[in-house]
Parts: C-alpha cells; sequence; structure tokens
C-alpha cells in the first residue's frame, strides 16, 4: 500500500497564495488549509530526506516567512469506511437494486447486485452510475462481451453478466478498485465470467467487444472515443456517464465524428450519461 | 426541518485529479461524509482547467451531507503562468525574474474577479498588479 509524507507548515494565512505557488513545483498531491498552517500531502515515493528544508527554502525565497509544525507519514487505508458502515440500499428501477451485503436480505429484486463499498466508486448513490444501470438493462445482449472502463466496485462489469453477457472485463488503475471488485464479483457469484485487472487506461489495449461501459469523466472519455469505437463491434454499444450535462455536445462531438450515432441519453440532476451506436460499416 | 451546517474545510487540489488519497480521504473520512462523490464531482467540474491548482470549500451538514465551492486558482499561480517563470523572486525589489502585460492583469482580474474584494475591475487589476510586484514580476503597459 502506498504511504503519504504529510507536512504541515506554519504560513500567515495572507501569504496562503504564494505559498500555493511554491508547492506548484512540487509533487503535492494537495494541501489541507487551517488557521495560519498549511498541511501538504505527497506520495513518499516522491520524498527524499532533506525535502522538508528545501521546501522551506523555497517558501522564504518568495518571501514566505514559513517554519514546519510536523512531518509524519500515514498509511493508505479505507478512508471512506466511516460513511460506507452507514450504505442504504439503492433500488435503481423495479428490477435493479444495488445493495451492501449486510443489508442483503431487506431488499427482494429480479437483478439484485451485492455491492459493498471499499473506498471505491460504484455503489448507486451517485446519480452516474444508476443511469448506466438503466443503460446496460436496455442494451445488454445475451452473449455479449462487455469492458467496464473504470470499473470501481465492479458494479457494471456484473451487472452485464446478471443481464445475460457471456463475459465482462473490468478494469481500473485504482489499487482499492481492483481489491473490492473481485470481492464483488465473488459476492454475486460471477467470478467465472468476470475478469478483473489494474492497468493504467492509457497503457490498456482495449479487446475486440460487443459493449463498453465508461463512468469516467469527460477529460477522459474524450481522448479515448477513438480506442472505444474500435474495440467494439461494427453496430456495437458504447456507454459513457461521468459527464456533467453542460459538457455532453462536447463528449458526442468525437463519437459522432467517427460515425457513431446516439441511441439514448439520460440526465438525473446535473448529470447525464449517453449511449451511441458504432457505425455498421 | 432544515439540515444544519456543521462545518467547513478548505483544501487545494489538482484540477481534475482528486482521488481518496490525503488530503481528500482523511478529510471526508474524520467527517464520516462520502469522499468518493466528493471526489467524482470534482473531477468532473474542474476538468476543464487541466493542471491548475484550485481550492475548494467543502460545507458539510448534520445529515453527513455536504457541498463545496470551486475558487479560483491562486493569483500568483496564474502570475507564474502568465510570465512564464517557474517561481517568484526572492528579492523583488532588486531582482525581477519576469514581466507580465497588462492585458495579463485584466484576464487574472476576471478570473479572480468573483473571489477579490474589490468592486470594480480597475480594484481588481491593482490588487493583481501588487501581487506580480512582490514577486518580481514586472508589469509592462
Amino acid at each position: 500500500m502506498t504511504r503519504y509524507v504529510l507536512l504541515s507548515i506554519a504560513i500567515p494565512e495572507e501569504q496562503f497564495e504564494v505559498a500555493t505557488a511554491v508547492f506548484s513545483l512540487w509533487p503535492v498531491i494537495g494541501v489541507e488549509e487551517a488557521v495560519d498552517e498549511l498541511t501538504i500531502c505527497l506520495d513518499q515515493k516522491d520524498w527524499h530526506d532533506g525535502d522538508e528544508a528545501a521546501i522551506v527554502a523555497d517558501l522564504e525565497a518568495a518571501g514566505v516567512r514559513a517554519h514546519i509544525t510536523k512531518l509524519g507519514t500515514e498509511e493508505d487505508q479505507n478512508w471512506n469506511a466511516e460513511w460506507e458502515k452507514s450504505v442504504d440500499p439503492v433500488i435503481v428501477n423495479e428490477r435493479i437494486a444495488i445493495v451492501p451485503e449486510w443489508r442483503a436480505d431487506e431488499v427482494d429484486a429480479p437483478l439484485k447486485l451485492i455491492i459493498t463499498p471499499k473506498m471505491s466508486f460504484g455503489t448507486g448513490h451517485h446519480a452516474t452510475t444508476r443511469m448506466m444501470c438503466r443503460l446496460m438493462e436496455k442494451y445488454v445482449q445475451k452473449d455479449d462481451r462487455w469492458i467496464d472502463v473504470g470499473t470501481g466496485t465492479g458494479v457494471l462489469a456484473i451487472l452485464a453478466i446478471k443481464l445475460g453477457a457471456a463475459s465482462a472485463w473490468g478494469f481500473d488503475n485504482n489499487e482499492w478498485s481492483i481489491l473490492n471488485a473481485r470481492e464483488n464479483v465473488v459476492r454475486n457469484n460471477v467470478e467465472e465470467k468476470v475478469t478483473i485487472d489494474q492497468l493504467e487506461l492509457q497503457e490498456t489495449t482495449l479487446t475486440p467487444c460487443d459493449g463498453l461501459a465508461a463512468n469516467l469523466y469527460r477529460h477522459l472519455v474524450i481522448p479515448y472515443a477513438p480506442a472505444f469505437v474500435r474495440s467494439v463491434k461494427p453496430g456495437g454499444v458504447i456507454l459513457v456517464s461521468g459527464i456533467l450535462k453542460y459538457d455532453a455536445d462536447e463528449v458526442e462531438a468525437p463519437f459522432l465524428a467517427l460515425g457513431c450515432t446516439v441511441l439514448d441519453a439520460l440526465q438525473e440532476s446535473e448529470w447525464c450519461a449517453i449511449a451511441f451506436r458504432t457505425p455498421t460499416a | 426541518m432544515a439540515k444544519k451546517v456543521m462545518g467547513t474545510f478548505k483544501l487545494q487540489l489538482k484540477a481534475g485529479e482528486a482521488t481518496m488519497a490525503p488530503p481528500v480521504g482523511p478529510a471526508f473520512g474524520q467527517r464520516g461524509l462520502a469522499g468518493m462523490e466528493f471526489v467524482k464531482q470534482f473531477n468532473a467540474r474542474s476538468a476543464k482547467q487541466p493542471g491548475m491548482i484550485l481550492p475548494v470549500l467543502v460545507t458539510f451538514y448534520s445529515d453527513k451531507s455536504f457541498t463545496f465551492e470551486i475558487k479560483s486558482p491562486p493569483a500568483p499561480v496564474l502570475l507564474i503562468k502568465a510570465a512564464k517563470i517557474e517561481k517568484g523572486s526572492a528579492e523583488p525589489n532588486r531582482t525581477k525574474v519576469g514581466t507580465v502585460k497588462r492585458s495579463d492583469l485584466e484576464e487574472i482580474a476576471k478570473i479572480k474577479m468573483a473571489d477579490l474584494n474589490c468592486m470594480t475591475m480597475e480594484a481588481a487589476v491593482s490588487m493583481i498588479a501588487g501581487t506580480a510586484r512582490s514577486m518580481g514580476i514586472v508589469v509592462e503597459g
């Protein structure tokens, strides 16, 4: 598991902005602000002996009055655990429900997905997951091969099988997701048909498939539209979500340019999900 | 009954690149909030400003829900980008490290206007010019 370095530095609040500019030169993951103190977080593999002194020297060189108040490390853990304890079942529609293992008996649904979260996305509490479930229910065909890009909890790969697909391949770059998705695949007794891999999208060759689901972000979907279209058979289906409704046109554009047609579009609050048909010729 | 505000906290995160790694995970986790939900929303809303560090103010409520407001990037970060330099000067009065045009300041002032305590664009430009000078960046024009 990854370890993180947390460095707390006393800095007058009026100098926070200049300090942030200095931190932008370091591989800082993020910063937490407190009263006259900033805590910067870095991956331990990016940290070297003496870096704390170098950071303070950089701050002082930029005119920031700074001194270190705390330097520590923290091991990666399931930060989401407290929230996960209170997770309620999600009824997606008349057929599909997503429930944590410990509340599985409370819900009766034809397609009950047992998803016990572990710091991974895809519990059904977010609109993007629910919309993808509804689209998959409509477009997954018997004996299909599906790919779930950014699988998170594995929920969409599992649903593909429950809807009759012959196989589903889910991948994600996040270690927690892989651990969690594999657990959920076993909980749903679909391990013989679902493969889960830890992969970076940019380093992955997508295999031929009948349908592809990508609940990602606008800035990931747009550049990978050509790879998605190449992977899906002619006349197949691509489902994308994680898209704000204001960005829908921008996301549709590369798919339309590649000859896809819009089959469906769902919207919930400020989020949307789009279904494309890949060109037949 | 209206939900009660329990508190706020402020983070600085890279646009479109938030994960559950610290500071997000611990900040949300210790308050029992759904950090994954925040990550999804923050990345989607900030995706059009790649590479930019954005302050974000999170307000959380008694029912464990939260809202957040993404603020404009810090002025020094925008000035460094406009001046195409790596960092500000250690001795701004004596050592100048770059230049920006007045039009650059106006662009930055437009981005920062909502977060600055300024009544007019002129006042905002003047404030950004002051920040530039304090970093050893010369304002031309």
